[in-house]
C-alpha cells in the first residue's frame, strides 16, 4: 500500500460550469406560446354607452339627453342603409360622409340621430359613427329603425 | 539584460468563453416582452370574425370583457357560450365596480339593428359599451 502515490492536487480552483441551454429551451416555449396566443392586430374602440335611446357621445361620459329637441337646439335625423347615408332627403355615399358631417359642424349642430336601416350593417354604423366622432358632434342617438 | 530580469507585464487573465445559449436567452427574452407589450391575448373564437373598419380612431389593445357577436346570432362571452337571457348573469362578475365596461366584437356583417337593440337591453342600462373595430391603415395615394 506504501506504493500508492497520489496525484498532486491541481492548485488552480475548480470552476463549474453553468449551461444556459436549458433556458433557453424554455423560453422559446414561453414564445412560441405568446406567438400563437397573442393578437397584433390594430384595434380601435368605439364608445357606445346606451342612454334611453341610444346615446352615444361622440367623447366622454353619456350626458343627458333629452328626448325631444329644445328651440335652441340643431338636430339632425339621419338614416343609415348599406354604405350610404340618406340625410333630408339628400343620398350620399358613406364615404364621402365628411362632405355631409363639415357643413353641419361648421353650423352647430347639437345632436344627430342615427336611424338604421334594415340592410344596415355593423360596418356601415361604424362609419357613420366613426365619422360624427371625429366631428365631436356633441351627442349621437342611436335608434333601431327600418327607413329603408 | 538576461531575460530572467525583464521587466514583462502580467498575463492577461483568461477569458472567460460565455454560452452561446446566453445570447439566444437575450434575444427570445427580447421577442417576449415585444409580445406582452404589444400583444393581446385573444380567443381563437374572436379571430373568426371579420370586424367593422375604422381609419382615423386611436389604437387600442383588446379589452375584455368582450362579447362576440357573429352573423349567427351567436353571443360568445370572453370565448364562453351566453344567450341573451344569461348574459347579464355572466357579465355581473366580470364587470368592473367603479366602472363597468363591456365591449362587443360584431361581425361586420351583423344586422345593425341587431346590435342596436343589444346596447338598448334594460339590464344593460349603465354599462359603458364599446364597440371594437378594426383600424384601416390609410394607403398613400
Amino acid at each position: 500500500m506504501s506504493m500508492i502515490r497520489s496525484l498532486p492536487q491541481s492548485n488552480r480552483a475548480r470552476r463549474y460550469g453553468f449551461s444556459f441551454t436549458p433556458l433557453a429551451d424554455a423560453m422559446f416555449q414561453l414564445l412560441v406560446f405568446f406567438m400563437l396566443t397573442s393578437s397584433l392586430a390594430p384595434y380601435s374602440l368605439m364608445t357606445l354607452t346606451p342612454g334611453a335611446a341610444g346615446n352615444i357621445p361622440a367623447a366622454g361620459d353619456a350626458p343627458d339627453v333629452p328626448q325631444t329637441a329644445t328651440k335652441e337646439e340643431r338636430v339632425a335625423i339621419w338614416s343609415v342603409g348599406r354604405g350610404s347615408l340618406r340625410a333630408g332627403g339628400e343620398k350620399v355615399a358613406l364615404a364621402n360622409i365628411h362632405d355631409l358631417v363639415d357643413p353641419l359642424v361648421e353650423a352647430g349642430l347639437d345632436r344627430v340621430v342615427l336611424l338604421t336601416g334594415r340592410s344596415a350593417t355593423v360596418q356601415d354604423m361604424a362609419a357613420a359613427l366613426e365619422a360624427l366622432t371625429l366631428a365631436r358632434i356633441p351627442t349621437v342617438q342611436v335608434i333601431a329603425g327600418s327607413a329603408q | 539584460m538576461t531575460p530572467e530580469k525583464r521587466n514583462t507585464l502580467p498575463k492577461a487573465a483568461r477569458k472567460i468563453q460565455l454560452d452561446f445559449s446566453l445570447t439566444t436567452v437575450n434575444i427570445v427574452l427580447l421577442l417576449i416582452f415585444f409580445f406582452l407589450v404589444s400583444g393581446s391575448l385573444v380567443e381563437t373564437e374572436e379571430l373568426t370574425v371579420d370586424l367593422a373598419q375604422t381609419t382615423e380612431l386611436p389604437l387600442d389593445r383588446l379589452p375584455r370583457p368582450l362579447l362576440l357577436m357573429d352573423v349567427g346570432d351567436k353571443l360568445q362571452l370572453n370565448g364562453d357560450l351566453v344567450t341573451p337571457d344569461s348574459l347579464r348573469i355572466s357579465l355581473n362578475p366580470l364587470l368592473n365596480a367603479d366602472t363597468p365596461r363591456l365591449h362587443i366584437l360584431a361581425d361586420r356583417d351583423v344586422p345593425a339593428g341587431a346590435l342596436v337593440s343589444l346596447i338598448q337591453r334594460a339590464d344593460l342600462q349603465g354599462i359603458e359599451i364599446k364597440l371594437v373595430t378594426l383600424r384601416q391603415f390609410k394607403t398613400k395615394p
